[in-house]
C-alpha cells in the first residue's frame, strides 16, 4: 500500500519554543492511526501543519500532492477534519444547512446535495438533529454534527482532533461501527485522542511526546509498554491497566480487553 | 436535604411542545458525592443550570436547604472553562468572585494550595495555560468564595492522567476535607465510579434511576434496557460473581482488584 501522506523532516517553532525538530511520520493508504500524547506534545500542531492552517516549507506530501499554498485547496477537497474546539466550526443557521453548505461549496446540484444529507442523516441517525440549530444541541451532539460535516463529501483522509471525549459510551460505540465501515470502504483514518480505547479499532497507535515519536506499533502492544506511558502521562485503560497487571502475575498470557473473556481465562 | 426537585419541567423555547427537563422530582443530601450521567442531550447540563439559577424552572420548584444566595453558595465549573473566564490574567479571575462578593484577598494562597497551583500562575495570562491549569484555575475562581455546592460539568475532558488522578484526590477532599456536596456530569463512568456516593441517571429529561453506587448497579433489568454502562472494575466483579460463582470485596482502582482475584483463583 501507498503512503497517502508523508512528512519528511519536519521542523517547527512557535514562540521560541521548538514543537517539531526533523520529525517525520508516513501513513499508508486506508490505514486508521490513533495519536495520543499528553497535552503539549505536538498532536494539534501536527494536524493544523498538515491541514494549511499553519504555513510550513518542509517536505509533506498529501494524496499525491506537495503541500504548498498552490496545491492546498486539492489537498482539502481531499480531507475531512473534526476540530477540536467543535463550538467554532459552525457556521450556518441549522444542521442542514450547514451539511449544504460544504456540498455547495464543492458544486454539488441541489437533488445531489438533499440526497446525500438524507442518506448520511439516516446512517449516523441524526435525522431527527436537522432542524435544530447548532446552539440547540448537547454537547454530544455537536461532536455527531461536526463528523457528519467532515465525512458529507466522502473524502480520503479523515482527521479527528480530540473531538469525541464528549460523546457517551453508546453513541461512541456506534460512531466508531460507522468509522470502521468507512475504513473498510477504503478511508485513512487519524484520531488524535487522549483515550486509549479509541485505539482498538485502529491498525496503529503512535504515542508523541514533544514533537516525537516516542512508539509506533499495534495498538495492544503499545499498550503493553505501560511504565513508558506512565512516564508520559497517558492513562492506559482501566481493562488494560488489569490485563497488564494479571499477566504480570501469570494469570494470563494475553492482553484482552474483553472481560468476560478474561474471567473466563483467569478462572478456566 | 440540599436540594429538592418539585415536579420541575423546563424548555428552551417555549413554543416548542417538548420539554428538556419533564417532571424531574429528586431530593439531594448535604456532603455527598454525586455522579449525574445520561446519553447526549438527556439533559444533564440542564439539571446543573437549573441548580445553578443560570435557568429557571418552566413549571414545578427547587428548594435549597440552608442557601440564602444561591449565586454565592453554588459553584459551577464549566465544560469547557474558558467559557466561565471574564479576564485574561490568572489573579484578577481568581479573585473577581472575591471583588463581586465583597470578600477579602486572603484566600487566594489557600485556594491555589487546595487545587496545586503555584503563586507564581497568578501572574500568567489564561490563554498561556494548558488545558489542566485552566480547569485549575476555573475550580480555584469558583472554590475561593467558599461555595456549599460545587457542579462539574465533564471535569476529564482534555485532561491528561496526572491532572486527572489531581482531580480525584481534590474531589474527594471537597467532600471529606471541606464538607461540600459535589454533583459530577461526565461520560466517564470508570472516573466516576472511584469517588461518588450515589449515582442518578437521566434519559429524556426524566429521573431513570437514583441509588447509592452498589445499589444502582443491582438494577439489573433497567442497566440492560437503558444500556446503561457499568464501570469496568464492577463489570469484573458482577462476572466474576454471576460466571464463577465467586464474590469479590468491591474495588475502585485496578490494584485493590488484582488483590481481590490472586486471593479467590
Amino acid at each position: 500500500m501507498k503512503n497517502i501522506i508523508d512528512v519528511d523532516n519536519l521542523s517547527f517553532s512557535y514562540k521560541n519554543k521548538k514543537i517539531f525538530d526533523k520529525f517525520s511520520l508516513k501513513i499508508k493508504e486506508k490505514e486508521w492511526i490513533t495519536i495520543c500524547g499528553k497535552n503539549g506534545s505536538g498532536k494539534s500542531t501536527l494536524i493544523k501543519i498538515l491541514s494549511g492552517l499553519i504555513n510550513n516549507d518542509s517536505n509533506i506530501t498529501i494524496c499525491d500532492y506537495k503541500l504548498n499554498e498552490k496545491n492546498i485547496y486539492e489537498i482539502r477537497k481531499n480531507i475531512g477534519i473534526v476540530f477540536d474546539k467543535i463550538e467554532n466550526s459552525f457556521l450556518c443557521e441549522t444542521v442542514e444547512d450547514e451539511l449544504a453548505f460544504i456540498l455547495e461549496n464543492l458544486s454539488y446540484s441541489k437533488m445531489k446535495i438533499n440526497k446525500t444529507i438524507n442518506d448520511l442523516s439516516k446512517k449516523l441517525n441524526i435525522t431527527h438533529l436537522l432542524n435544530k440549530e447548532s446552539n440547540q444541541l448537547s454537547g454530544g451532539e455537536k461532536c455527531i454534527i461536526a463528523l457528519a460535516c467532515a465525512i458529507i463529501h466522502n473524502p480520503k483522509i479523515l482527521i479527528i482532533d480530540e473531538s469525541l471525549s464528549m460523546i457517551d459510551v453508546e453513541e461512541k460505540n456506534n460512531l466508531f461501527n460507522i468509522l470502521d465501515s468507512l475504513h473498510k470502504n477504503g478511508m485513512t483514518i487519524i484520531n488524535i485522542t487522549h483515550d486509549l480505547r479509541e485505539s482498538y479499532y485502529s491498525d496503529r497507535l503512535l504515542i508523541l511526546n514533544e514533537g516525537e515519536i516516542m512508539l509506533d506499533g499495534k495498538p495492544f502492544d503499545v499498550m503493553q509498554y505501560d511504565k513508558i506511558l506512565n512516564r508520559l502521562k497517558i492513562e492506559l485503560p482501566v481493562e488494560i491497566d488489569l490485563c497488564i497487571k494479571l499477566k504480570l502475575y501469570g494469570l494470563i498470557n494475553e492482553i484482552n480487553p474483553n472481560i468476560k473473556e478474561l474471567v473466563n481465562i483467569i478462572w478456566q | 436535604m440540599a436540594i429538592k426537585f418539585n415536579n420541575v419541567f423546563f424548555k428552551y423555547d417555549i413554543d416548542n411542545k417538548d420539554y428538556t427537563i419533564n417532571n424531574f422530582n429528586i431530593e439531594l443530601e448535604d456532603n455527598k458525592i454525586y455522579g449525574l450521567i445520561g446519553k447526549s442531550g438527556s439533559g444533564k447540563t440542564t439539571i446543573l443550570e437549573l441548580i445553578d439559577g443560570l435557568i429557571l424552572p418552566t413549571k414545578g420548584s427547587i428548594d435549597f436547604d440552608n442557601i440564602s444566595n444561591i449565586k454565592k453558595e453554588i459553584g459551577f465549573i464549566f465544560q469547557f472553562p474558558e467559557e466561565q473566564f471574564f479576564e485574561n490574567n490568572v489573579k484578577k479571575e481568581i479573585s473577581f468572585a472575591l471583588k463581586n462578593f465583597d470578600m477579602s484577598f486572603d484566600k487566594l494562597s489557600k485556594v491555589l494550595k487546595i487545587v496545586g497551583l503555584k503563586e507564581e500562575i497568578l501572574n500568567k495570562k489564561l490563554d498561556e495555560l494548558s488545558n489542566g491549569e485552566r480547569r485549575m484555575v476555573a475550580i480555584a475562581s469558583v472554590l475561593v468564595y467558599n461555595p456549599k455546592i460545587i457542579m462539574f460539568d465533564e471535569p476529564t475532558i482534555g485532561l491528561d492522567y496526572n491532572n486527572k488522578k489531581k482531580l480525584i484526590r481534590l474531589i474527594k477532599a471537597l467532600k471529606d476535607r471541606y464538607n461540600k456536596t459535589v454533583i459530577i456530569v461526565s461520560h466517564d463512568i470508570d472516573f466516576l465510579y472511584q469517588i461518588i456516593d450515589k449515582l442518578i441517571a437521566i434519559e429524556n429529561g426524566k429521573l431513570l434511576c437514583y441509588d447509592e453506587k452498589y445499589k444502582f448497579y443491582n438494577n439489573d433489568k433497567i442497566i440492560k434496557e437503558h444500556n446503561i454502562p457499568i464501570p469496568k472494575i464492577l463489570l469484573f466483579e458482577k462476572l466474576v460473581e454471576k460466571d464463577k460463582n465467586i464474590k469479590l470485596l468491591h474495588s475502585t482502582t485496578v490494584n485493590d482488584l488484582i488483590k481481590e482475584v490472586y486471593r479467590n483463583v
